[in-house]
């Protein structure tokens, strides 16, 4: 896998460059203009909004149950309620029908506590468990895949 | 369109990313976004016979991973001797 590159760098690199070529009247407007844009769009400048998507993007946890894995994108002080409404967005199951387990303690978590407090952090793999017909919860239920590779 | 994409591994495992997420695969982009080509980009399902469940769940950590070291978070990112080589026999399908 390719590291990315650390464009960031190369930005303000070239920016400061083109605009000192524009100060001493070449005619480099047009590409500063274009890279302002770019990195405005791509890296949130001037722009207050996507900073703030940008800390929202602080972690990722990994959501499991049967054979099916999500992926959610949360903040350590965001609260076990606030990740079970991201679910129910994707499933479709009410808040109160869904458990989250944190697989490497087995707490089950609680709701108005942050993910941080309950020591959720990134990567972390939380178990979802539903309410069954009867009112109670299912077991955690994450099989193995049992192959290693099938080919 | 819809936030999510689902990945499904050769064992039926699924794997459901943000888009942006997946966008990270060269491959995966153009499969979400070409207009009218892939069955993929209308339903966000993308299955992938020959990728083991292991590997695939490492390349979606490694998109979220990207993700967060574009944004400036420098981490780094772990990968287990034996998946080496079907990982890197995937990044090179998925242009990653």
């Amino acid at each position: 896998m390719a590291h990315v590159p650390d464009i960031k760098l190369i930005r303000t690199d070239t920016t400061l460059d083109l605009s000192q070529k524009a100060e001493k009247g070449m005619d480099c407007t047009k590409p500063t203009l274009r890279i302002l844009t770019f990195s405005r769009e791509v890296f949130g400048i001037g722009s207050e909004g996507i900073v703030h998507h940008c800390l929202a993007m602080a972690m990722y946890i990994r959501v499991k149950r049967m054979k099916t894995t999500y992926f959610i994108q949360c903040d350590p002080t965001e609260t076990v309620l606030d990740v079970k409404q991201k679910m129910f967005a994707l499933i479709e199951q009410p808040v109160s029908n869904q458990r989250l387990i944190l697989m490497s303690t087995e707490e089950v978590l609680e709701d108005s506590k942050s993910l941080a407090e309950q020591k959720v952090e990134n990567d972390a793999v939380v178990a979802l468990t539903l309410r069954k017909d009867d009112n109670e919860f299912e077991d955690v239920n994450i099989p193995q895949p049992t192959d290693f590779s099938i080919s | 369109m819809k936030e999510t994409v689902k990945l499904i591994s050769a064992e039926g495992f699924e794997f459901v990313i943000d888009r942006e997420a997946a966008m990270v695969s060269q491959t995966i982009r153009s499969m979400l976004t070409s207009p009218g080509g892939f069955s993929e980009s209308k339903d966000g399902v993308v299955t992938f016979p020959d990728i083991s469940t292991t590997v695939l769940e490492k390349i979606c950590q490694y998109f979220y991973w990207s993700l967060q070291y574009s944004r400036g978070k420098e981490t780094e990112f772990h990968i287990e001797p034996e998946l080496t080589l079907e990982l890197m026999m995937a990044a090179n399908y998925l242009h990653t």
